[in-house]
């Protein structure tokens, strides 16, 4: 078995020898970057248009580009959410919270710095994890039913109190709405056409993540730099745009808080295991999680560097994680693993519990191309940072065009439906308005990207149990039927008893 | 009476998730509301979504203090807040995502003259200077003009015209090219004689381009005095008006409008917000009709003439190659393309 190992890691370190996989993985990670930092497009339209290119590669050879990819994916989106408040991909929506207040600081370079770093120690983690755990993964996997998804879910529900700054039932109502916008279209368990206001077609399939990403983020942010004009950053004598050295101030920052990115690392890589929640909802879980256990909590959604750290380690890490069942059990993690597996398929390897027996090679060429291709994006963007700070220096007035088409032609591809781009315009007028109006935006986002799996995974349990609502909370003589979701609802009333409790001495105090 | 823009945006969502509640409760297919398990999670949700959304419009505006004084907020529920965070919190309820307003004037100085508007400077005084091959040439001369010639060829082979005017084209800048890269290699003290490393292959180019892209001479050299136009430069965006004041002494002229006071005032909010909606809305609307290609450009290009007051060769550049971007990267890298456009057959799904 360890000879075996051996074996296959030094076939796959072997390949990286020749020029041309080193190409395929510089090729991989640039095309990663450029479609990462696109609004819209990402991983998955990355991996299915290079497909056709690789056909009569060596499977191992062309893993090494699909990892370059996927490696550079994440950072690549960092980029413009911190630079532009746009999240490039779904995963990166978190990082605007920090991110770009730090640009309009006059810190993008050491947002850059940040992320670059995060980014690629969060995902050496993953990759490390995924190492160690081949062995333990099924029984991750298997512990998870929707009961425990629920309470998971309700979980990071619950952490939207805990999120929202200011006005507290104004926070609680954007939650509300985000949910109830999740609930449009066909339910995902009783099949009921809901919320359709008379439409024929479109909502029938919901509203998408990204048009609404998209908008709520990048167009609301451009209603914002519109009223406000100049540049997205005003300060440009405050910090020192002196080239690596700012990159490389962000980059201590991660080795200062230490636990947050471990705390963040770790996040990610069991939501990454997790089959269905996919990457969307791990840098949120993770940013509110790091907010609620810092000691700096009042800083964050101000341009804190752990914000960043939260988002970036968390979506860089849970690729590592997500490799893990797809490559064991054929279970895709996210929506990339699910393009991975297919491309395993075309390939002629079943993926599953023999895989990692007769396609170790492929495996290791897997993970070190992970490895490389986070180590080259990091670089890149250590490197990098000052010339892409440069640009929250010049004038909105110019940028507004830009990003405008950039994020309808995103918009567009993705599905081809010309409504989506209408539904991103219209994201855009919420997003500017809740700001403007003092709703808290990061709840409304949380609501809508949890409010469907709450709701899947509630009735799901529902339907195991029959109808029976105490299918969390059973127990077995003395031990309760479903462990993990029996804990964590007891953590879920602790934190709640805990919150009243201390309010009611503040009360006591205060009279 | 003047109307909160809270007000109207709370009572917009009111109105929303109030056709929600009642689409749950009476909806459905056969108007008796959605099946039991298909209502559950919506009325939970919804109805008190509806009961705070009401409270945060009222509570906020009309609410007598007695009633406002149980309205909680953050700083009762989050365990563990020590005290000067909570002083901290209770100073900053800037909501998350939302910018500082910053009080300060935002000046963007365009510099006078030729420097004004650059790339239409360099063209021009590259014709006028057709074959002119004494003095010296600023980098953004020779750079603008370099830019200007590649720009209209790649226009040429783009639009498909025949080889004639490719030809035509190549001849009428040959010359000006030329001549432009001989008074740049003035400008860096150097003869112009070194113009024709560009047929030494591979070696020549890069050392033609370093030396072309280095920083002239300062002050007088023996192809007399510097180019560059007295051109205003702020280290910062936000001058004082002692420096403002310096500046006009130079005979600096800057963009007034982005100065005048009450740039970043209430009531122009709602116009330069109407005004960008105008223009997305339009965009839309254009793009499902007319499709992405046709409406790339010209939004591009009439946003930054129009709405943005840039320079023609601003203008013309971004929208130039925003559009080459966007025609390589979404028109020809993804199979299906861009949206071609109502009117050009591109299929738009019922809504």
């Amino acid at each position: 078995m360890f000879a075996e190992t051996f074996v296959d890691l030094s076939k796959a370190l072997s390949l990286l020898g020749e020029w041309q996989v080193v190409l395929l993985l510089i090729l991989g990670t640039v095309i990663g970057l450029v479609f990462g930092a696109m609004p819209g497009i990402g991983a998955i339209q990355a991996m299915v248009l290079a497909l056709p290119f690789t056909f009569g590669m060596d499977p191992a050879r062309a893993m090494f580009f699909f990892t370059g990819i996927m490696g550079a994916v994440a950072f690549g989106g960092s980029i413009s959410a911190i630079l532009f408040n746009i999240p490039g991909t779904a995963v990166n929506a978190a990082t605007c919270f920090d991110g770009h207040p730090m640009a309009r600081k006059g810190e993008a370079g050491r947002a850059l710095g940040i992320s670059a770093t995060a980014s690629g120690l969060g995902a050496i983690f993953g990759i490390m994890v995924l190492v160690l755990l081949i062995p333990a993964v099924r029984m991750i996997v298997m512990a998870f039913g929707p009961p425990e998804f629920f309470m998971l879910i309700l979980f990071g529900l619950m952490m939207v109190t805990f999120a929202t700054r200011g006005n507290m039932l104004k926070g609680l109502a954007a939650a509300g709405v985000g949910i109830m916008i999740s609930l449009i279209g066909f339910g995902e368990v009783t099949a009921v056409l809901r919320f359709d206001f008379g439409s024929r077609n479109y909502l029938w399939d919901g509203i998408l993540l990204v048009p609404f990403l998209i908008g709520i983020f990048a167009f609301g942010e451009l209603i914002h730099y519109a009223v406000r004009g100049g540049s997205i950053a005003n300060k440009m004598d405050s910090g020192a745009i002196g080239g690596v050295r700012e990159a490389l101030s962000g980059a201590r920052e991660v080795f200062r808080y230490k636990m947050c990115f471990l705390r963040s690392s770790v996040i990610g890589v069991v939501i990454g295991i997790l089959p269905g929640i996919g990457g969307a909802v791990s840098n949120f879980v993770s940013y509110v999680i790091a907010m609620q256990t810092s000691p700096h909590r009042a800083l964050f959604g101000t341009g804190h560097p752990e914000g960043v750290i939260a988002s970036e380690a968390a979506n860089d890490s849970k690729d590592g994680g997500a490799l893990l069942p797809t490559v064991a059990f054929a279970i895709p993690g996210s929506a990339e693993m699910a393009v991975l597996l297919g491309i395993f398929i075309l390939f002629g390897m079943a993926p599953g519990p023999f895989f990692i027996r007769e396609h170790g090679d492929v495996l290791w060429a897997l993970i070190l191309g992970l490895l490389f291709s986070n180590l080259l994006t990091s670089t890149f963007g250590l490197l990098g940072a000052r010339w892409l700070a440069k640009l929250t220096f010049v004038n909105v007035r110019y940028l507004i065009p830009v990003i405008f088409t950039l994020g309808m032609a995103g918009t567009y591809v993705l599905r081809e439906n010309v409504w989506d781009v209408a539904v991103a315009v219209m994201g855009g007028v919420l997003g500017w308005s809740l700001v403007r109006f003092g709703f808290p935006m990061l709840p409304l986002i949380i609501g809508y990207i949890l409010g469907r799996l709450a709701e899947k995974a509630f009735l799901q349990s529902l339907q195991m149990s029959f109808g029976d609502y105490f299918v969390f909370v059973r127990f077995q003589g003395i031990f309760p039927e479903r462990p993990i979701s029996f804990i964590l609802l007891v953590l879920l009333v602790a934190i709640f008893l805990f919150a009243v409790l201390k309010k009611g001495k503040k009360r006591a105090a205060a009279a | 009476m003047r109307v909160k823009g809270t007000v109207v945006f709370g009572l917009i969502l009111l109105a929303f998730i109030g056709a929600m509640v009642y689409m749950t409760l009476f909806g459905g297919e056969d108007g008796e509301g959605y099946p039991p398990r298909a209502r559950l999670v919506p009325l939970i949700i919804g109805l008190p979504t509806l009961a705070l959304l009401l409270y945060a419009i009222i509570g906020e505006q009309w609410l007598p203090s007695i009633i406002r004084r149980f309205d909680v907020s953050i700083t009762d529920f989050a365990p563990g807040l020590e005290d000067e965070e909570l002083a901290a919190l209770t100073a900053d309820s800037t909501p998350v995502g939302e910018a500082k307003e910053t009080e300060d004037a935002v000046a963007v100085l365009t510099p006078v003259g030729e420097a004004k508007e650059p790339f239409l400077g360099a063209i021009s005084s590259g014709f006028r200077k057709y074959v002119d091959f004494r003095g010296r040439a600023s980098r953004s001369e020779y750079w603008y003009w370099a830019i200007f010639v590649f720009a209209s060829t790649e226009i040429i082979k783009f639009t498909g015209a025949s080889n004639l005017v490719y030809l035509v084209v190549g001849f009428v800048t040959v010359l000006p090219t030329l001549a432009v890269g001989v008074r740049r290699l003035h400008d860096t003290d150097r003869s112009g004689w070194w113009i024709l490393l560009m047929f030494v292959p591979v070696v020549g180019s890069i050392v033609l381009f370093i030396w072309l892209v280095r920083k002239g001479a300062t002050g007088e050299n023996r192809f007399i005095a510097e180019p560059m136009a007295k051109v205003a430069r702020l280290d910062t965006q936000s001058p004082t008006k002692n420096q403002l004041e310096r500046l006009a002494e130079e005979g600096a002229e800057f963009d007034q409008e982005n100065l005048a006071p009450g740039h970043h005032g209430e009531a122009s909010e709602a116009k330069r917000v109407l005004s960008l909606l105008g223009w997305m809305v339009g965009f839309v609307i254009s793009i499902i009709f007319f499709g992405f290609f046709i409406c790339v450009p010209l939004f591009t290009f009439f946003f930054l003439k129009v709405a943005a007051k840039a320079s023609w060769g601003t203008s013309i550049l971004v929208t130039f190659f925003l559009f080459d971007f966007v025609w390589v990267l979404f028109g020809q890298y993804f199979p299906a393309g861009l949206f071609a456009g109502w009117l050009f057959d591109g299929f738009v799904p019922p809504l």
